[in-house]
């Protein structure tokens, strides 16, 4: 017995070098480019703010139904450092309130959308010429007609406009990208010697797709989820700007930038601030996507 | 596989594409909103006329003959009446449509011009601060929404430096000239008004340069890093080693080539821009097609909806068409697998 615990602690042991030892090489390979390390601050600092939002604002009881004429219209000071809006309610404040809305948005669509696209993908890739590769690729392409900008705007036009909705609008016009993305990776992997080979020895079908296929697919995958953060928050800000998304007095940033439109330009922060918010969240995104992707990439030789 | 029956396939496959669209974009129209015609009349009319409007858009029979009816009427020029406007949505479609294809023009070429020419300059100069110069600025580009950056041109350039004039097509107090081609500068110089011009055009300068930002940048991104990597092919080694002159081999050896993943992003942003600009024209007040089809979705306008968004799918299609057969020219490779495959 106690010869025999030594070599399986010693395995645990090296099992916990190991993985240490590949976190370190995924950090070094992340952080190589600087600019990932800036994308991953940003990033970090962006969900913190949303995730705390109602004690680190200055005032949090402006992200709601909230009115002060009295302050309306005040430009950035120290007092509030983006100004107020026309009901007098701090542009900060609700520009990070909106920030969780946002990524709530985010996060919502991509959790419905990379599932569905996974399966889809792989399915359509593993039967590669058959009536299954046409049949999805086919709806695909139909909703790949479109700019998902357009079709996001037309579904939500026929819905309420709320949160939820419009993450649905988007969804409808995301999901096939990662179809897409998968059916590309999966039908070049079912001919990989390890697939091949799985055939071989007799795995079943689910075995071949979920623990062969589809962990090969993961990289790519989370390399496009983490830069589609910043671009559904785009669209979703696109919807919300019309006025197709979050309705007042529910802070959106969007629907921020619209209302300071016609208050341009003598009080130009109602509107500048929250169209700045959302460029640098979309550019944290970015940023931090590509240092996935280099982290994710297999090592060139 | 020569360059004709590539056509004709890719014009089979996209008819296909456009019949799934319709389809698509009826079931989300008729379905979820509930009651059109009662939308479209309001609380307060009684039901024998919300009864008429529905028998006279069809509302009373099944999904299924709906659309048939819809798309017979579709293929004889008849996409419905627009419940706000009162007028057939194709005749508003027309009246709007040449506004935004003017604003898409104006971007499409700043897109080619600008973008090309700064993917060039970046990559001759690569690794030097121009070329730094030039990333950081399309990184700027690609992450700013497009109405962000209509509103900092308005801010900028309309109300700052009174450059370019921030609302509409024409200034107020002129007088639009004779509807020819829909297109205002079009239209002005055909007209023999140059001074109307240079007025259309500088309404177009500011939201044009809006809708290109994202485009442009993304364009001059592509075309630097696909010259970057030709730039190290043995076929351009051995020009120089020939002897061929440097500009000419910059110009047709390693332009050419590079351009063809341009060609493809490029072409297929600039039909994404139509859906930018639904946003684009808003800031602006430009009576565009997309202004229009905002109007509609906010008023739950279905066939008006229905009408935009299709046209649109058109374009975008045709647009697709346009893109694979410019790459199979330019790229022989490309038509040659695509006649392997079948």
């Amino acid at each position: 017995m106690g010869e025999q615990s030594i070599p399986v602690e010693a395995s645990v042991e090296n099992s916990w070098a190991r993985r240490r030892d590949s976190l370190a090489k995924a950090w070094y390979k992340f952080s190589r480019n600087r600019l990932s390390i800036v994308g991953l601050a940003m990033v970090l600092i962006i969900v913190f703010l949303a995730v705390f939002a109602p004690y680190v604002t200055p005032y949090p009881q402006h992200a709601g139904k909230y009115a002060n004429f009295k302050a309306r219209n005040f430009a950035p000071s120290a007092e509030h450092l983006m100004g107020t809006d026309v009901y007098g309610r701090d542009v900060l404040t609700r520009v990070i309130f909106a920030l969780g809305n946002a990524l709530e948005m985010a996060l919502g669509v991509l959790i419905v959308c990379v599932p569905i696209g996974m399966l889809t993908g792989m399915l359509a890739g593993y039967y590669v010429g058959t009536w299954v590769e046409t049949l999805i690729m086919r709806i695909t392409d139909v909703f790949i007609s479109l700019p998902p900008l357009i079709l996001a705007l037309s579904v939500a036009a026929v819905l309420r406009p709320t949160l939820m909705n419009s993450m649905m609008a988007v969804t409808i016009s995301w999901w096939p990208w990662y179809t897409r993305l998968t059916f590309s990776l999966a039908s070049s992997l079912r001919n990989e010697y390890y697939v091949q080979a799985a055939e071989l020895t007799g795995a079943g079908r689910l075995h071949i797709l979920f623990r062969e296929i589809m962990p090969n697919c993961a990289s790519s995958i989370f390399t496009k989820m983490a830069l589609d953060v910043g671009w559904v928050i785009l669209v979703g800000a696109a919807l919300s700007f019309v006025g197709l998304g979050e309705q007042p007095p529910r802070p959106a940033l969007g629907t921020m930038v619209a209302d300071g439109i016609s208050r341009m330009p003598d009080q130009w922060w109602i509107a500048v601030f929250p169209a700045l918010a959302i460029a640098v969240i979309v550019l944290g995104f970015n940023l931090f996507g590509d240092g996935v992707r280099d982290m994710l990439a297999p090592e060139d030789v | 596989m020569r360059l004709g029956p590539f056509i004709l396939r890719r014009i089979a496959h996209s008819i296909y594409v456009l019949f799934g669209l319709s389809i698509v974009i009826f079931v989300i129209a008729r379905i979820v909103p509930g009651d059109p015609a009662r939308m479209a009349l309001g609380p307060r009319v009684p039901v024998e006329i919300v009864d008429r409007l529905k028998k006279q858009m069809h509302l009373d029979r099944p999904v299924p003959e709906q659309y048939a009816l819809w798309v017979w009427g579709v293929a004889h020029g008849d996409l419905g009446e627009s419940l706000l406007t009162r007028r057939p949505v194709l005749q508003d479609i027309r009246e709007f449509f040449p506004a935004t294809l003017e604003l898409v023009i104006v971007a499409a070429i700043f897109i080619a011009i600008i973008g090309i020419s700064l993917g060039v300059l970046s990559a001759r100069h690569a690794n030097t601060w121009v070329d730094n110069v030039v990333r950081v600025f399309s990184y700027l580009g690609i992450v700013t929404p497009g109405f962000a950056w209509a509103v900092i041109f308005m801010l900028v350039f309309g109300f700052v430096w009174q450059v370019f004039p921030t609302v509409g097509r024409l200034s107020e107090g002129l007088t639009a000239p004779r509807v020819i081609t829909g297109l205002m500068t079009l239209d002005s110089l055909l007209a023999g008004r140059f001074d109307l011009f240079l007025n259309a055009l500088s309404h177009l300068i500011l939201p044009a340069a809006a809708l290109a930002m994202g485009p442009m940048s993304q364009t001059a991104r592509i075309t630097r890093s696909s010259m970057a990597e030709n730039q190290g092919k043995d076929y351009i080694w051995s020009m120089v080693a020939y002897g061929v002159p440097e500009r000419v081999v910059n110009r047709k050896y390693l332009l050419k080539p590079s351009l063809i993943p341009t060609t493809t992003v490029m072409a297929l942003d600039i039909a994404a821009t139509f859906g930018v600009a639904f946003l684009v024209e808003l800031v602006f007040n430009y009576p565009g097609l997309s202004r229009y089809g905002i109007q509609a979705m906010l008023n739950k306008d279905v066939n008006a909806i229905v009408g935009v968004v299709l046209i649109l799918g058109v374009v975008f299609v045709t647009l697709n068409i346009a893109v694979d057969v410019i790459v199979a020219y330019l790229d022989p490779r490309i038509r040659l697998l695509a006649g392997r495959n079948k």
